[in-house]
Parts: C-alpha cells; sequence; structure tokens
C-alpha cells in the first residue's frame, strides 16, 4: 500500500513538473504571432515546423551558438577547476583572515547585478572590451558560489586523509590531484552543472556588452527576433533550442554524480 | 608569517591602485569624425532601432532601403544596429553612462521628458527650420517636446479604442453601426450586456495606466498633472473617471480580476466579452483569427473626445559626436517617404498626414489613422513613470473595496504631490 | 591539522631560512598559486565596480555630466522612504514564504531519486526541467494556473471543494505566496541536485550499521542523513536567502509590483528608481541596504548553523 501511495505522488509530482516543458515544445509548433497567455490555446491545431525553420534560416544561427559554445565552455571548464581548488583551500587551509577573505568574497554576490552592470561597463569600456568574448569570459573564471558548494562538501571528508599523505612527504599540490580531486567528482559536476546552465542562459551581460549582431550569444540572437508584441511560435522555438543544450549537459554531468566516493577503507 | 597580513595589504593596494585610477563618465572617445565645413555633414552615425514586426524578411529590406537612401544624399554612414526590446533601458542607459552610446535611438512618451529634463538629449529645435512641420499630427508632437523644446522626431502613432463583438451587439439588440458615442452610452450597452451574462469590456488593471485611468479621466475634461508640476488628478473630472471605472468593477462589467490583469483576450477571443480596448495590432491579431465580425468606435466623448496612443519617435543623446548627422538622420527618417515604407511594414500609423494613404483596402486601419487626432500619449512629464504605479495602487484598492473613488483619487493626488515637489 | 606557527614551535632550534621557506612552499603551495591571483581578479572585477557603486551613494548623476557630490542627501531620503520600507518588508515576507519549503521540496526530491524506486533516476531528469525552462514560459504557465476568475485552473479545483474563485494575483495579501510558489517551482530542481551531491558523500556504512541495529528508516534519516547533510544545508540556507531577497523577474512579468505596490520588492523598487527614475544613486543606496541586510542574514546563519568540527 504504502509503495502504490509514493508511486502516485511520484507521479503526480512527475506530471506537474513535465507539464510547462511540455507546452513549451508544443507551443513551438504552432504558427502563430500574437501570444496568449493560456496554454490551452498553446496545443496546435495545425503543427508547423515552420518557427524552428525560420530561427534556423540564415547562417546567423550557426553564429550564435558558436558564440554561446565560446562563452560558456570555457567559463566552465575554468570554474569547475578553480573552484575546486579554491573549494579545497577554504575548506581545509588555515591562514589568517581565510574566513574574512571568503566573506568578503560572498558579500559581492549580495549586491544586484542591476546595478553593478553600469560600472563594470564603464571599465569593460575603458579596456576596449565592448563587443567582444572577453567581458563575458574573463569575469566568469570562478564564481564564488562554486567555492561555496566545494567547500561544503569538502567538510564531510575527514583530514586524516591529507596527514597521512603529508607524513608520507607528499606537498600539497600532490595532495590535492591524486586525493581531493578524485573525490570530488560528484560535487565538480555540480559545479560544472550550475555553471554551463548559467552561462548558456545569460542574456543581461551580452545584451548590455555586445553590439553586433555576428557577435551574440543564442539568447540575444533568439530576443533579437521578437518584434514589439513578441512573436510567441519563435519564442517557444528558440526557448526549445536553447533548451536542448542545457537539458543535455545536466545528462552528462549527471553520470558523474554516482561515481561517488567511497569512503569504506579510509577507517 | 607570510600570510599575516599579506592579503590584506594586496587587497588594500589594488583597491586602492585602481579606485585612484577610476575615470569619469566624461571620457571621450574620437572614433568619429566631426565635420562643421559649411558644405554638409559627414562622417559616421551610429543607430540603434528595434525590430519592430517580427519578420525579417520583410523589415529588413525595409531599413536598408531608407539608410541608404540617406547615405546617398548625405555622405554620412550609418552603423545600424537592431538591438532588442528586452531591457532596452538599462542597454541604453548604460552605454549613454560610459559614453559610448548611439547617435540616434528610439524612445517612447515616458522617456523622452526623463530624459530631456536629466538634459540627456540634443535639442533638435535649431534644426527643423526647413522641415515641415506642420504636416504632422498635432498629438504626435505633444510627446517630442519638453518646455517648448522639440527633442525628438515622431515615426509612428497608435490610436487606442473600443473595438465590438458584431455578434454580441447584436445579441443584445443594438445597431453595430451605431456605437456608443458618450459615457451615458456606453454605460446603457453595458447594462444589457452583463444581463445577458456578458462581460462589457476589458481592463487591464495590472498594466499601464494610459490604457485604463487615463483615457476616461482625459474624456471627463480632466488631466493628470500638468507640465508645471500642478497635480489636477483628484479635481472633479478626476473624481468623476474613478467613479465610472469604480461603477463597472462593481457592476461587473469588467471581470473580477481587473485589478491585476494584464490583458482579457482570451474572454474577448471566446465570445464572452462585448467590446475590448484596442489598437492596430489588435486588428491584425483579430483579422488573423478571423473567428467573429467586429466593428471599431470612435473613442468616446464626455466632455472631451480623446483616447489614448503612443508615439514612437527617435532622439540623439547631448554626447554624440556628430551631432549634425544624426539630427539630419532623424528628420530623413520621419519624412513623408521613410514613413511609408516604415509604417506600411510594422502597420503603425504614420505621423505625416501626407503619409497617411498606406492602408488601401485595410478599412480598420485606415479608420483608426483617423483617430490619431484624438490621441494623446499618455503624461508628458519627467515623473511621468514613476507616478504611475502610485495611482495604480490607489485605484487598486478602490477596487478592492478598500476606498471610495474621492478617497482614492485624493490619495493618488497627495503621492503625486510629494514626489512632483 | 597542522599549522605553520605550530610546526615552528614544536622545533627547538630554529631551521635555516630556506629550508622553512621549502616546507611553506610544499605544504602550502596551492594557497598561493592560486588565491593570489584569484583575489587580484576579484579586486578588478568585483571590488573595483562595488566600491565605484558605494562611491555614487553620495553623488548626484544623471547618466550624463559629472557626478556632483551631494553627501549623505541620499541616504536620507532613504529613511524616510516609506515605500523602500514597504519593499524591504515585502522582501522579508517573500523569504518567509519562500526558502524553507523551497529547501524542504529540494531535499524531499533529492531523497526520492536516491532511494531506489524503480525509475527514479529517470525523475532526476523530469524534476530538473524548470530549472533549464526559460522563466518566462514557467511565470506564464503559472500566471494561467493562478488566474483569478472562475476559468482559472487552481480556483477550477478549488470549486471542488466548495472554495470560492480566489484573486491570487489581483489580491494583496495573496500575490506574493503565488509569485513565492513560483520560483520554489522553479528552483526546487537545483535544490534538489545539490542535497542529491550531498547524500552521495554519506558513508553507506552508516546506514548498513544502523539497519543491522534495527532502526526504522525514519530514525536513519533523523539521526544520521539529516544531521551528516549539514554542510549542504548551510548552502541551501545561504544561497536560497540571496536568491529569495534578489527577487525580481516575477514580479517584473506577472503584477508590475502591484497590487498596491504588495509585490514591490526591494530589487524591484530599486530597479525602477534607477533606469525608470533615472534616480541612480537611490537605486545604489537601496542596494547597499540589500547588501547589508543580506550579509547580516548570512552571518547570523552561519551563526547557527555554520559550525562545524575542525572548521567552520
Amino acid at each position: 500500500m504504502k509503495k502504490v501511495i509514493s508511486y502516485i505522488a511520484l507521479f503526480i509530482l512527475g506530471f506537474a513538473f513535465l507539464m510547462p516543458f511540455f507546452i513549451m515544445i508544443l507551443g513551438s509548433f504552432k504558427e502563430v504571432e500574437f501570444a496568449q497567455m493560456d496554454p490551452l490555446f498553446w496545443i496546435p491545431e495545425d503543427p508547423t515546423i515552420g518557427n524552428y525553420l525560420y530561427i534556423m534560416r540564415d547562417g546567423m544561427f550557426v553564429r550564435w551558438i558558436w558564440n554561446s559554445v565560446v562563452i560558456t565552455i570555457i567559463p566552465v571548464l575554468s570554474q569547475m577547476f578553480l573552484c575546486a581548488v579554491l573549494g579545497y583551500i577554504f575548506a581545509k587551509k588555515q591562514f589568517v583572515g581565510r574566513d574574512l577573505i571568503f566573506w568578503i568574497f560572498m558579500g559581492v554576490i549580495m549586491i544586484p547585478q542591476q546595478l553593478l552592470i553600469i560600472p563594470k561597463y564603464i571599465m569593460f569600456s575603458d579596456f576596449g572590451w565592448i563587443n567582444t568574448y572577453w567581458a563575458l569570459i574573463v569575469p566568469e573564471v570562478w564564481g564564488i558560489m562554486g567555492v561555496f558548494l566545494v567547500r561544503q562538501f569538502l567538510q564531510n571528508i575527514p583530514n586524516d586523509l591529507e596527514e597521512a599523505a603529508y607524513i608520507d612527504g607528499a606537498s600539497d599540490l600532490q595532495v590535492f590531484f591524486k586525493i581531493i580531486l578524485p573525490l570530488s567528482i560528484p560535487v565538480v559536476a555540480t559545479v560544472g552543472t550550475f555553471s554551463f546552465i548559467s552561462n548558456w542562459n545569460d542574456l543581461f551581460q551580452p545584451l548590455i556588452y555586445l553590439t553586433e549582431e555576428t557577435m551574440f550569444p543564442i539568447t540575444l540572437g533568439l530576443a533579437s527576433m521578437l518584434g514589439k508584441e513578441g512573436n510567441f511560435g519563435i519564442e517557444m522555438a528558440g526557448s526549445a533550442v536553447s533548451f536542448i543544450p542545457t537539458f543535455l549537459i545536466f545528462l552528462f554531468f549527471q553520470r558523474y554524480f554516482t561515481e561517488g566516493i567511497q569512503m569504506s577503507g579510509m577507517k | 608569517m607570510l600570510k599575516k597580513y599579506g592579503f590584506f595589504l594586496m587587497l588594500v593596494l589594488f583597491a586602492a591602485l585602481l579606485f585612484g585610477c577610476q575615470e569619469t563618465a566624461d571620457d571621450g572617445e574620437e572614433k568619429k569624425e566631426v565635420s562643421k565645413d559649411g558644405d554638409g555633414i559627414s562622417g559616421e552615425i551610429t543607430v540603434w532601432a528595434h525590430p519592430f514586426t517580427g519578420d525579417q524578411k520583410i523589415e529588413g529590406p525595409m531599413w536598408e532601403e531608407i539608410i541608404s537612401k540617406y547615405e546617398e544624399e548625405t555622405g554620412v554612414k550609418v552603423n545600424f544596429e537592431q538591438i532588442p526590446w528586452a531591457n532596452r533601458d538599462q542597454k541604453v542607459l548604460t552605454a549613454l553612462a560610459a559614453n559610448n552610446g548611439p547617435d540616434v535611438f528610439y524612445v517612447i512618451p515616458d522617456q523622452m521628458p526623463q530624459y530631456a529634463d536629466a538634459g540627456m538629449l540634443l535639442e533638435l529645435t535649431p534644426y527643423l527650420e526647413d522641415n515641415d512641420m506642420e504636416d504632422f499630427v498635432e498629438t504626435a508632437l505633444v510627446s517630442t517636446t519638453w518646455k517648448d523644446k522639440v527633442y525628438g522626431l515622431p515615426i509612428l502613432q497608435e490610436a487606442y479604442t473600443l473595438m465590438y463583438n458584431t455578434d454580441i451587439v447584436k445579441a443584445i439588440g443594438e445597431d453595430p453601426s451605431k456605437l456608443p458615442a458618450t459615457w451615458d452610452e456606453f454605460e446603457e450597452w453595458a447594462a444589457k450586456a452583463k444581463e445577458k451574462g456578458y462581460y462589457a469590456t476589458s481592463f487591464g488593471g495590472g498594466g499601464s495606466m494610459n490604457g485604463t485611468l487615463y483615457p476616461f479621466l482625459w474624456q471627463a475634461g480632466g488631466e493628470v498633472l500638468t507640465e508645471n508640476g500642478e497635480v489636477k488628478i483628484n479635481d472633479d473630472a478626476g473624481v468623476e473617471a474613478f467613479e465610472f471605472i469604480n461603477n463597472m468593477y462593481k457592476k461587473e462589467w469588467i471581470p473580477k480580476d481587473s485589478i491585476t490583469a494584464i490583458a482579457h483576450d482570451d474572454l474577448w477571443d471566446s465570445g464572452k466579452m462585448m467590446a475590448i480596448t484596442g489598437s492596430g495590432i489588435s486588428v491584425s491579431r483579430l483579422l488573423n483569427q478571423d473567428t467573429f465580425e467586429f466593428v471599431i468606435a470612435p473613442p468616446m466623448k464626455n466632455k472631451e473626445q480623446v483616447t489614448y496612443g503612443t508615439t514612437g519617435m527617435f532622439v540623439s543623446p547631448i554626447n554624440t559626436d556628430n551631432a549634425d548627422a544624426a539630427a539630419e538622420f532623424i528628420k530623413f527618417m520621419t519624412n513623408t517617404e521613410s514613413q511609408r515604407a516604415f509604417n506600411t511594414v510594422t502597420q503603425y500609423i504614420p505621423t505625416r498626414e501626407s503619409a497617411k494613404d498606406i492602408f488601401g483596402d485595410n478599412e480598420y486601419l485606415a479608420q483608426l489613422a483617423t483617430y490619431t487626432q484624438y490621441a494623446l500619449p499618455g503624461v508628458i512629464h519627467p515623473e511621468g513613470r514613476t507616478i504611475m504605479p502610485m495611482i495604480q495602487a490607489e485605484l487598486q484598492t478602490m477596487m478592492e473595496g478598500k476606498k471610495t473613488p474621492k478617497e482614492a483619487a485624493d490619495a493618488a493626488a497627495e503621492a503625486i504631490k510629494a514626489k512632483v515637489n | 591539522m597542522v599549522t605553520v606557527s605550530k610546526a615552528l614551535t614544536i622545533k627547538k632550534t630554529k631551521p635555516p631560512l630556506g629550508k622553512r621557506l621549502k616546507k611553506e612552499w610544499n605544504r602550502n603551495a596551492i594557497v598561493y598559486l592560486f588565491l593570489v591571483p584569484i583575489l587580484i581578479h576579484f579586486t578588478i572585477f568585483q571590488v573595483y565596480p562595488f566600491l565605484l557603486s558605494f562611491y555614487l551613494t553620495f553623488m548626484d548623476w544623471r547618466i550624463i555630466g559629472e557626478p556632483v557630490f551631494v553627501g549623505l542627501k541620499h541616504w536620507q531620503y532613504f529613511l524616510h522612504d516609506s515605500l523602500a520600507w514597504k519593499a524591504i518588508w515585502n522582501t522579508v515576507k517573500f523569504s518567509i514564504y519562500y526558502i524553507v519549503p523551497t529547501m524542504a521540496l529540494g531535499l524531499i526530491l533529492a531523497l526520492i531519486i536516491n532511494s531506489g524506486v524503480r525509475g527514479a533516476k529517470f525523475f532526476k531528469g523530469i524534476f530538473f526541467l524548470p530549472v533549464v525552462t526559460s522563466f518566462v514560459i514557467i511565470a506564464g504557465i503559472w500566471g494561467w494556473l493562478f488566474k483569478g476568475t472562475e476559468a482559472g485552473m487552481i480556483n477550477f479545483i478549488l470549486s471542488f471543494f466548495g472554495i470560492e474563485p480566489q484573486l491570487f494575483l489581483s489580491n494583496s495579501s495573496q500575490a506574493l505566496a503565488v509569485l513565492a510558489g513560483l520560483s520554489i517551482f522553479k528552483v526546487a530542481g537545483s535544490t534538489m541536485i545539490y542535497y542529491f551531491a550531498g547524500l552521495q558523500s554519506i558513508d553507506k556504512q552508516l546506514y548498513e550499521a544502523a539497519q543491522m541495529d534495527g532502526a526504522s528508516t525514519l530514525r536513519i534519516f533523523w539521526t544520521i542523513t539529516f544531521p551528516l547533510l549539514k554542510p549542504i544545508h548551510f548552502y541551501v540556507l545561504i544561497t536560497t536567502t540571496i536568491g529569495s531577497f534578489q527577487i525580481f523577474d516575477s514580479a517584473f512579468l506577472l503584477t508590475g509590483g502591484g497590487p498596491n505596490y504588495a509585490t514591490t520588492t526591494l530589487v524591484y523598487y530599486l530597479y525602477a528608481q534607477g533606469f525608470t527614475s533615472l534616480n541612480l544613486s537611490y537605486a545604489a543606496v537601496l542596494s547597499y541596504v540589500l547588501f547589508f541586510i543580506i550579509l547580516v542574514i548570512s552571518l547570523i546563519q552561519r551563526k547557527y548553523l555554520g559550525k562545524d568540527s575542525n572548521l567552520y
């Protein structure tokens, strides 16, 4: 009986969570220009792939995807590595001011980004980074959220491991690469997942920093196709297209989650 | 040892270095030439516009045509960039703040007085001596002028008015060719519609006041705020408008969720609503859907015949490097020929009388085009955008039943006064 | 964990400087190699804009032209601005509606997919879908579900229980809660993933031992799983708190800050001030107020939840 209930609950939840996605896919096949905030309306009578064709109609689409790839992959890889390193530093290393520095780092994400964009833009303008990849990549090579996550994760790993290694004469770099990093695979995969999602879906920063269509990532490219009143079918198709890579990356990283750490044998 | 204060020192050092080196927003970048030889204009300008339709296939060529004509005539190179509608305020303001903005960009009436008052816009008046200004619809120029100075030229207008579902009109026993022209007539029809189980009209209480309170306020002969900051929203005309809306809500002529609803398209589309406030876009949408017949009524008259209709215009920032060319582009963009090309594609209403001949068979749009003379673009005042949520809040409180119309109007007036003074 | 200073006192005689430096490097190279450049990066890309904005709060600046020093004028305005205080209160209310349910839902979902129920892994992807689906779409659906007329889906369901149609987003007491629900739905999948990663780090042997001792699943959960997730609790709590205090998009898209300012959160208000009213300096003031509030709350949370055995 208990099992039946839990299965039912599972299916209801599953359905609830699946619905928006489903509607988005359905809506993307609807050839219509005017939006209606009524999901029943979103079920197409004459399904058409016209919206998808429109989005991909000229070379720009491929260009946009490429831009997205560039401004996402580099920060993702960089973040995965640097957040692991820094997470380790803040979790396991002792030095004066460690906690203070950590919380100063944290402090910065407490300020709404909407405001900081102006000084950042002025600064990048002076660097000559406007309308280049630099403004979108360099600031993103690491992020405090990833560092925070790794740090919390590493707290559950006892220090004995490292101690043993040091006694054997290992340097801390060796300890990090040979011991800590393999153990951190699940959390680094998590950092990678969220880093990818956040960078791939970023509309705001590219909007402010980029001016030429050839530089737009896919999010901005799709937004630039919408008319004053919006174009429903295109928005849905665009969302669907943009959704695919993020979901694939999610699935990809998820495999590494379950290669979890085996703590046994460490006693 | 090294660790002790090393980090702090470095932090402070770098902060001081960079902080000390900060440059003010007035940094100039000489990428554009400015020519002031009496021979004319030259150099380059950057124009930012938005995708007005969703269809680049037809819109793209339209822009190319207009721009290449301008380039030919003047010899000025145009750097045309289409920026998305989303977050355009931020994009424009950020770029201007860094002195890296466009030379020409598009604004709506809410933005113009603010930017003008802050000294952000280039005054166009000196450039307009040789421009045919009489040809412009008077109401179109309302939003381009601030304190007697012209800061922009209008390219498009809209006119909002009531559109009626012919079937429902007939169902309540009225004649679709004799639509209500006054408040009294409308109220009669609304009562009949309610009796037959229809809503009378839509009401987007969660949206802009331009579509809800203001048209009624102006029709009653009232005003929200004068250019000089005098608050008039709670004079007799104002209270009358508040009462009118309250009445509609109490009698359930408008749906219960009107307090925060943005639109009631679904009720209209499914034939449950007698009328809807709409403009050119609605016409296109309805013709596209082709579910039932509809007719357009002229704007109603109480003491005044007036309605809302936005104006879109092009302006130039004061820190542009090529003011002459920018001003020339704005004039060119809004001349008769360009307006014809632009509005044919975008389906808005031209602001020049001479360009209004584009509608051909589309009777609906041609009809709407005759109403722009009654269309005011909103409250033209730098605080125009800020006071809207205040008024909206009072209107919503009134509809929730927590204040009387007079109380709501007075409260709105108080809030506006505090803001404006 | 042996700290540097301890190592020095243990030795009776001081070894030569060269050797000490070498040992230091061996032990802590990683800190020097990475933390230092990161600090530089941080100073340039975060500290500088942060300080510049702070500087702006003492100036009058209307985008174009030179900023003019006005001292505490904007800060004083803030103290008397009742709308700002209302915005703060709205933000606090929102957080109360949002934080705990998000954490709880995330944990529950993580437990479900970790439970080894058949097909559970498949559900991981499903629960994560809203996280990667565009916000505009989710907001649109939510708005439709909670439509304030009889036609709204939720109202339709409520009618079976004899409950009158509710106004939801048109009701100043309900609107904020509805927006909170939207955010919970959108974010639960992420929280689930964090908890899931955390669950992976718990030693399976502990479970086995407890089961052998005959403990029930519920008991195992409360005495083993829940406490061991503490570092993750802390992470989720802090990040959810920060996220909730910065809530903006849903109010922007669905209610315009209304009805009657009921959904005007602090970030919404500062956006309106900065970009709609062009009061950038005041928007900067509000940003710092927000920052200060979040910082204080985070530090309080840290005091009660952040402590752990060897480091906090």
